[in-house]
């Protein structure tokens, strides 16, 4: 076998992993191959939750995706030339978020997030709906190699990690999603067809 | 008692807390007591009896008929101290005729703890309200134990609140397995 | 920590009596520790997961006031403000100037049992601060005005009905008594909450030395708007928190959740290092660390009690008592519950007399021993607290009792035992019997004592003794 074709069935024993922890807690992914699929589902996840209002990290931590494709038909809010409190109302009022993840975690379906000028904390907090997108290749095997992913001497003020939607069962055990943050997490796993690093 | 056991080769123990306490004597003088090394010695030729037939003496199989439904108490000082677990089920499940039935959480504890039963009457009743309704949900005809503090306990709950199955300790049940004599 | 009204038997008397709340709590044990065993069961790697964890928490607390230290510096270098609080007063004294330096008035908090142990709210509220709970079942507590009853779902004994009666009282709106409503009935009110606040305040499940980072893990993602929307934050974590470095952190990671509720990792896990940096749009502008003693040196001077400070507080201890899935949590009078809070409560604090009787309220079934994933030997050190307890107050008449039996046990009377029996279990002198020894009366209460045996087994040895011989 090839490197390459090595590197894609291991990343492909990666997304599997992912999706199925993902899915037993409850997240939802869609497995996607190309950036015009990621393209459309993210419309259709996007339309079918009717959200009017989307706020997502900078363009550039969400590439391949298209945002401008989307601005005709709900309203956009990047974290580019706006203040604090503007950002937070808009999160507060929003339909989704929109995230970029720097990793995720094969083992327990992990998104892993870090808080930056260009990537808010709100945005995968404060809206119902949490749409964020994960290349394959850059699922790690655990938590502990997440962590090394950061310099350690030079740590993002917040490490994120996010697994399934916000849950609690407070009363009477009776599991409840989205009581504080997002009720409904949606991934999109873009696993192209021929292996090349993003 | 270390003076008394000095003579024998192999002192066995009716209950396992009683083999786990020995066993943990040489912790309870202190390594550096003058008498840490006896009790290292008596420790280590101290069993609890159905851990001394079947690891000391190799015998798994026993004798006679026992044709009943049996459920098994694991004492907590026998499972989790002196860590025997599976020697008195290897014991009972070898006799003819007796059928033994899984006790729902078996590791719970009985509620009989020493001193506690009467410190605490009202908790250590409750707790073995609760085991002697797992026991009877399995329909046993006997139950069985290997440490006479629980089965006491638990004898007095079950005879307290009714009509019961039986509670034989371990080797009761053996012994009337191979005589055919009714213990009590 | 709130002092305990009256003793331990008799509040668990009063818990035992409860029906409805110890269907609640068997319930939630028993839910929790199922989840517990499934995962454990599913995952191969989980004996040597505990073992790294354990190997950790061991380093960890050798280590602690390096690894202290070590924090220290390192938040220094992030922008986190660290306070060292040597009691309950000074810790909640810091918190409050500090409030009062930010101009704080209101505040959100995410679930913290150390500030439950030093009674911050009570001190905050004192001065008027407003401080709302933000974990769902914190929350219902708060507005019920009680203390948690387990260390992870602290609501277990309210049902739905409860909660909606509270919440209605609270908003002065109509709810329904559905889950779901009143979860979302929790989001908007403690939305808003969150959107007012000028200060959150958190606990840490860890902090990491070599980065100085806080780690928090929820499932509710109130954490994680407790961090990121009031402009001021302060973590208070008890002084053993500590690991050494984000190896270490995931060490945990991998343990805690799993212990807690069987889940592989909780929804939320944030590792903090200091307040939002340059350009960003959210998160405090000023954080601070208080580290909390609290009677917790003393323990780590204590080589038999050392040990204790490697609690993770995943309530996994708690799940499988058979103590607390009869009494409950508030039975225990202090903030831990359980067999750690058996444990900790009389260590952390020594002058409370009543907080002994806890040690003796275990039948040492060693169930948390087995079930805590850090290796701490909970039902040795319940019997090291009794010794204690022994040397420094003898218990004279249990001593004396003792004593008398030891003595009849040796002498050729013990040979009437079975006649004592049978006297003991009928008619007059029973009754009679029965009033001279109380501990006869707590026995048969509920208990049948035992058939009397023709012979004891000491009368009996020298013909089965002889017997033996012969058949060899």
């Amino acid at each position: 076998m090839s490197t390459n074709a090595s590197a894609r069935a291991a990343s492909t024993l990666a997304a599997n992993s992912f999706r199925e922890a993902l899915l037993a807690v409850g997240g939802e992914v869609h497995l996607v191959h190309t950036a015009a699929e990621a393209q459309a589902c993210l419309q259709a996840v996007l339309e079918e939750a009717h959200v009017r209002e989307l706020v997502h990290h900078a363009a550039e931590t969400l590439a391949p995706l298209q945002l401008s494709a989307l601005a005709q038909q709900l309203q956009l809010t990047g974290p580019h030339g706006i203040g604090p409190q503007a950002h937070r109302e808009h999160c507060a009022r929003a339909g989704a978020g929109l995230t970029g993840a720097i990793a995720g975690i094969a083992a327990t379906g992990t998104l892993v997030l870090a808080a930056a000028a260009t990537t808010p904390r709100s945005t995968s907090l404060l809206p119902p709906l949490h749409v964020a997108l994960l290349h394959s290749a850059r699922i790690v095997p655990d938590i502990a190699a997440a962590l090394l992913l950061f310099p350690a001497q030079a740590l993002p003020s917040q490490i994120i990690n996010i697994t399934g939607p916000s849950r609690t069962g407070d009363i009477e055990h009776d599991l409840t999603t989205g009581v504080h943050g997002p009720a409904r997490l949606v991934v999109i796993l873009l696993h192209p067809e021929s292996e090349h690093h993003p | 008692m270390l003076r008394v056991f000095e003579p024998y080769d192999a002192v066995v123990t009716p209950s396992g807390s009683c083999a786990a306490m020995v066993q943990h004597y040489e912790t309870v003088f202190g390594t550096a007591h003058s008498l840490a090394a006896q009790a290292r010695a008596l420790a280590a030729k101290t069993h609890e009896f159905s851990a001394f037939i079947v690891n000391q003496l190799g015998v798994t199989k026993m004798p006679g008929r026992f044709p009943q439904r049996v459920t098994w108490h694991a004492a907590c000082h026998g499972t989790r101290l002196a860590q025997v677990r599976n020697e008195p089920l290897q014991l009972l499940s070898s006799i003819e005729g007796l059928e033994l039935v899984p006790l729902p959480r078996v590791e719970d504890c009985c509620g009989f703890g020493g001193a506690f039963c009467v410190k605490f009457p009202e908790i250590s009743s409750a707790m073995g309200a609760e085991k002697c309704a797992h026991v009877h949900s399995t329909r046993a005809t006997v139950l069985a134990g290997n440490d006479a503090g629980c089965l006491l306990h638990l004898q007095g709950l079950l005879a307290r609140a009714g009509p019961a199955p039986r509670v034989l300790h371990l080797a009761e049940l053996l012994d009337e397995a191979a005589t055919g004599r009714p213990t009590c | 920590m709130l002092s305990p009204q009256g003793h331990f038997a008799e509040r668990a008397k009063e818990a035992v009596a409860d029906a409805h709340l110890r269907a609640a709590v068997r319930r939630t044990v028993d839910r929790l520790r199922d989840l517990r065993r499934t995962t454990e069961a599913n995952d191969s790697a989980m004996p040597l997961r505990r073992e790294k964890a354990r190997l950790v928490r061991e380093h960890s607390v050798a280590a602690l006031p390096h690894l202290l230290e070590q924090f220290t510096q390192a938040c220094r270098r992030n922008g986190t403000v660290v306070h060292r609080a040597a009691d309950a007063a000074e810790a909640c004294g810091i918190a409050l100037s500090l409030l009062r330096t930010h101009a704080a008035r209101r505040v959100v908090k995410s679930k913290s049992m150390v500030t439950e142990e030093i009674g911050l709210n009570e001190a905050l509220e004192r001065d008027g601060i407003e401080v709302t709970e933000t974990d769902l079942g914190e929350w219902i507590i708060q507005l019920a005005g009680e203390r948690p009853s387990h260390i992870i779902l602290p609501a277990i004994h309210k049902t739905r009905h409860d909660v909606q009666r509270l919440f209605e009282r609270e908003s002065g709106t109509t709810l329904s008594p559905d889950t779901a409503r009143l979860c979302a009935h929790a989001r908007i009110r403690l939305r808003e909450k969150f959107l007012q606040a000028d200060a959150g305040i958190s606990g840490a499940n860890f902090a990491v030395a070599s980065t100085g980072s806080i780690a928090l893990f929820t499932n509710e993602g109130n954490g994680r708007l407790v961090t990121t929307l009031p402009r001021v934050h302060i973590a208070f974590m008890g002084m053993e928190r500590v690991v050494a470095d984000l190896d270490a952190l995931a060490s945990m990671a991998e343990v805690l959740p799993r212990s807690a509720t069987g889940q592989k990792l909780t929804s939320y896990c944030t590792v903090i290092t200091g307040p939002r940096g340059p350009g960003e749009l959210d998160g405090p502008e000023h954080l601070h660390v208080i580290i909390v003693d609290n009677g917790r040196s003393a323990v780590w001077r204590d080589p038999e009690f050392r040990d204790v400070l490697r609690c993770i507080r995943c309530a996994a201890c708690l799940n499988v008592c058979p103590v607390y899935a009869q009494v409950g949590g508030h039975s225990y009078g202090g903030t831990y519950p359980g067999p750690i809070g058996a444990v900790l409560t009389p260590l952390l604090r020594p002058e409370q007399r009543s907080a002994t009787e806890l040690a003796e309220a275990s039948t040492l079934c060693a169930a948390c021993t087995e079930a805590c994933p850090v290796g701490i030997p909970l039902h040795d050190m319940l019997v090291r607290l009794r010794r204690r307890e022994q040397a420094l107050h003898p218990h004279r008449v249990q001593r004396l009792m003792l004593r008398v039996a030891m003595r009849f046990a040796r002498s050729a009377k013990a040979g009437a035992l079975p006649a004592l029996l049978r006297a003991a279990s009928h008619g007059g002198t029973a009754i009679v019997l029965r009033k001279l020894v109380p501990a006869l009366d707590h026995w048969q209460r509920t208990r049948a004592l035992p058939p009397a045996p023709a012979q004891t087994f000491r009368a009996l040895w020298p013909q089965l003794a002889q017997e033996a011989m012969n058949e060899h």
